[in-house]
């Protein structure tokens, strides 16, 4: 063991002990917890105009997913479960551009509720930000239901996609409160979850693969994101009133389909919306975010 | 220390330097003045390359510090986090291949890569999950956690990891998943189930043990990777391997055959699992009681064994026994005389 030794493996003393350290890992789940709390702050200070005009862009972004994940399954006569993934794994664009672009999502910023159990916002700016994220996720999602519809997207394929865009949204809105509530807090746990393993990313990489798996995996499975039936229960209710998109869902359904609770107010607002909402929120802010504040940010008590 | 040592090396080096810039002061002198000849260069090394595995070791040495540090409420509900992160993926790919038209094989495979989902939010999230935790024997054979406390921490992720599937399987059975293409999906939720629970003592001890070799191998590999992406991509052979060869993961089971006891009493899920089967099904074994004694108990065994034993104690040998230092000084004794 003389000098000589060490000299010639210089490299590995260095890097012990000179060399300037750089981190270039992954963030620990500590430092996640860290970094959520910061976001949360800064979105409490963001102006109301900024706000509104990110959480529109959040609902042009989910409702272009949620087109071309209706447009990539509507011609399935087999195999349903492959091709839900397959659905869901391009759905996966929507939260890749929000998280990218740093749009705001009602799902995704139930999040920074950590935030507030951390006492570094109040409740006020938890409402403001999700009442103002919600109204515009809801104008970006109908815009793109205008544009969809002068599109004339939905004729494609004999009007196949139209018919598969309200089968799907007439299965949503016949759902019962239970079973909506469920599939809302499932949902947005994985939302949740799949914007938390993003704040673990150092480059764009690491944000698309992580969110992969959660994305896919709410879509593929059929759980119920308000900001997706947004979109997908408007265009519905306008199809319903073309002659030919209704002849394409007695074709595919093998029969007259009923469709007396696809309406505005009773059927979209009351069956489907409104325990989806609690759902989502319930999943998000209870079970996400809640559960890695008592994990990572909670003071422990002297 | 160490700082002496690089000083001694420059120093040592210098008369060397400036030999061979006289020598090569010709061409040297136009462009630089002499006095600036021999700047002085520090060559920056910035280590971003991926953890070795004498240096993965060591990390999961002082994560395990760190986990005993944690208090027992917190490991509690990080258990509670992996159970739910893996029951979700398990339900994820019961979904994706409950009606396939591929052949067995390559659904598998899908099922594997899909099932990725539970292992990703563990690695990337962080989550306390039984069968991964298996790793840290390793420092505790480094005595950075007591026996105590890693006892402590391997029953309460169990726990945990147990009520977080109990979760989601009322939540997914709530939300009538079972329901989807035709009671598809509920009928093979209940095929899975119901061979689960209809293994041999040998056979589900030994799928136990190759399950968590590779689990705990793909978190193994997992603690080399600097960034997400490279977790990501190094999770999954490992684990789309072990769920498509269809080893036996003590959590998942938490969650698929809970759900076929919920299933059971379905009288619509029976029918459709029996003519995706082609026969009527005996499902007696798909109890309570199964679930405990036929399949958990040793998978557990199988699991502990997989983890502990292959994959963490012989890491350990490998890589941070304490090295006995055997010098033969038999050639110099005998010099000596």
């Amino acid at each position: 063991m003389s000098d000589k030794n060490k000299v010639n493996s210089i490299s590995s003393t260095a890097q012990q002990s000179s060399t300037p350290f750089i981190d270039i890992d992954a963030y620990a789940p500590k430092m996640m917890a860290n970094r959520v709390g910061q976001v949360g702050i800064s979105k409490a200070e963001m102006g109301f105009l900024t706000t509104l005009a990110l959480s529109i862009l959040a609902g042009v972004f989910i409702a272009l997913g949620a087109q071309l994940m209706m447009l990539v399954t509507h011609t399935a006569t087999s195999s349903f479960g492959l091709n839900a993934l397959v659905g869901g794994v391009v759905f996966t664009l929507a939260l890749v551009l929000i998280v990218i672009t740093g749009a705001e999502l009602f799902t995704g910023n139930c999040l920074i509720a950590m935030s507030y159990f951390a006492g570094k916002i109040t409740s006020g700016d938890l409402n403001r930000n999700l009442i103002i994220a919600f109204i515009g996720n809801f104008i970006g999602a109908l815009s793109i239901v205008f544009w969809i519809y002068y599109s004339e997207q939905w004729t494609a394929n004999n009007h196949l996609l139209g018919a598969k865009i309200v089968i799907a949204a007439n299965e949503k809105v016949n759902l019962t409160f239970g079973v909506a509530f469920a599939r809302g807090v499932l949902c947005n746990s994985l939302v949740c979850l799949g914007i938390w393993l993003c704040f673990s990313a150092r480059n764009n990489l690491d944000k698309v693969l992580s969110l992969l798996w959660p994305i896919s995996c709410l879509m593929a499975c059929g759980f119920e994101h308000c900001v997706v039936n947004m979109w997908l229960i408007p265009m519905a209710l306008i199809l319903k009133g073309n002659r030919l998109v209704m002849e394409a869902v007695e074709r595919v359904n093998g029969g007259p389909l009923d469709l007396a609770n696809l309406t505005l107010f009773k059927g979209f607002m009351g069956y489907n919306l409104f325990p989806v909402v609690l759902g989502n929120l319930f999943g998000g802010i209870i079970l996400v975010a809640g559960v890695y504040w008592f994990a990572f940010l909670r003071e422990p008590k002297k | 220390m160490a700082e002496s040592k690089t000083t001694k090396t420059v120093k040592a080096k210098k008369p060397v330097k400036t030999a061979k810039t006289t020598r090569t002061t010709t061409t040297v002198k136009s462009v630089k003045p002499a006095g600036a000849s021999a700047p002085e260069r520090t060559r920056v090394v910035y280590d971003i390359d991926a953890y070795s595995p004498q240096k993965i070791a060591a990390r999961i040495d002082a994560v395990t510090a760190v986990k005993a540090k944690d208090s027992k409420a917190v490991t509690f509900w990080l258990g509670v986090n992996a159970g739910v992160f893996i029951a979700m993926g398990a339900q994820f790919a019961t979904l994706v291949i409950s009606d396939s038209g591929l052949h067995g094989g390559l659904t598998a495979v899908v099922a594997g890569i899909v099932f990725c989902l539970g292992l990703i939010m563990v690695v990337v999230g962080g989550a306390e999950l039984f069968t991964g935790n298996c790793m840290i024997f390793i420092g505790y054979m480094e005595k950075k956690i007591t026996t105590k406390r890693i006892l402590d921490h391997w029953n309460l992720s169990l726990i945990g990891n147990f009520v977080g599937s109990l979760i989601v399987v009322v939540f997914v059975y709530k939300a009538h998943q079972f329901e989807f293409y035709n009671y598809m999906v509920g009928a093979k939720a209940l095929l899975i189930a119901n061979k689960k629970v209809n293994l041999t003592f040998p056979a589900a001890f030994s799928k136990a043990v190759l399950c968590n070799a590779m689990v705990c191998m793909a978190v193994w590999v997992c603690f080399s990777a600097r960034n997400v992406a490279d977790k990501i991509m190094t999770l999954i052979f490992p684990i789309a391997g072990f769920v498509a060869s269809g080893f036996e993961h003590l959590v998942a089971n938490m969650y698929f055959i809970p759900m076929g006891i919920f299933l059971k009493g379905n009288t619509e899920v029976v029918a459709a699992a029996e003519k995706m089967a082609g026969k009527t099904l005996d499902l007696t074994n798909l109890t309570w009681k199964g679930f405990f004694v036929i399949n958990q108990f040793p998978v557990f065994l199988g699991n502990v064994f997989g983890g502990v034993v292959l994959m963490g104690l012989a890491f350990w040998f490998i890589y941070l026994r304490p090295r006995l230092d055997f010098t033969f000084t038999i050639k110099e004794d005998f010099n000596k005389k």
